[in-house]
């Protein structure tokens, strides 16, 4: 995938993240993908850990089912052969409790035969 | 105009320098109008106030040398595009009253001009860096006495 089809991907990605498509999601990541939210568990509830295809789709669904995204923005999007960094930006309510944030998210992504393989994401853990 | 690898060896650079506590290389390496932020929620005070200029900055990174020394620090991943730069980094960070605090990882978007940051933006886990501010066990606790 050269750099425009990695860019496309990416942008993909995030409106099927908004969007809550879970059929366009499970599509985009590896069987063997691993999805990270950076962070100590002992402080936030946010930090987690999924490794392979079901277990990230499990943590994938309790995202989109608990946080609605809008007024999502790329800020940054640096790609580096098969990997993107992305600095995004998003309006997020939460829908158990109808909180309503923005706040900024920083992604580290690697991509390998059109699929995520790693998805490592920054978000302020403090929230929760 | 900065090339790929001046971009790359000057974001080595500073994080080497971060570690050391070289503030003589840190301070070469931002720019007089430079502007820094920890992203997160402006809830959290001083954490994430947005600081401009090279004085402020600075006085941040002495500050964080002085309370919060790096050990075990590794680059995990290192991109530069264009002008920009994002870095993530892996460290363990401890109050200087504290031992062994947990490893963490860090992400930082970088933006470089006539070989200089203009703009750096952190993300880190904001709940353990109030609970390093606080002395609480955890960052609720530290929200709680903030923000009832």
């Amino acid at each position: 995938m050269d750099r425009s089809g990695i860019e496309a991907f990416v942008k993909k990605l995030y409106a099927a993240r908004v969007d809550g498509d879970m059929d366009a999601l499970s599509q985009a990541f590896a069987e063997n993908a691993t999805f990270q939210i950076a962070g100590s568990p002992e402080y936030s509830m946010l930090s987690s850990l999924a490794e392979g295809h079901e277990t990230v789709m499990s943590l994938m669904r309790t995202i989109v089912d608990t946080f609605s995204l809008s007024d999502v923005a790329i800020l940054d999007l640096l790609i580096d052969g098969n990997k993107a960094a992305v600095r995004w930006r998003a309006t997020v309510n939460v829908m158990t409790t109808g909180q309503t944030v923005t706040t900024e998210i920083g992604a580290f992504i690697e991509i390998a035969d059109g699929k995520v393989v790693s998805l490592i994401e920054f978000v302020d853990t403090a929230l929760a | 105009m900065t090339g790929r690898s001046d971009i790359e060896r000057l974001v080595r650079g500073l994080c080497a320098a971060r570690v050391a506590g070289d503030m003589d290389v840190l301070r070469q390496g931002y720019a007089d109008n430079a502007t820094f932020r920890i992203a997160g929620s402006p809830e959290w005070g001083a954490l994430t106030a947005p600081l401009t200029g090279h004085a402020a900055i600075m006085a941040r990174f002495e500050s964080n040398i002085a309370s919060l020394p790096l050990g075990d620090f590794a680059i995990l991943d290192l991109f530069v595009d264009a002008n920009l730069a994002a870095v993530r980094w892996r460290a363990s960070v401890c109050a200087t009253k504290t031992k062994d605090g947990p490893t963490t990882e860090v992400a930082q978007f970088l933006k470089v001009e006539n070989g200089k940051v203009v703009s750096l933006v952190e993300f880190l886990d904001t709940a353990y860096a109030l609970s390093l501010l606080e002395g609480a066990p955890a960052a609720h606790a530290a929200k709680t006495e903030d923000h009832p």
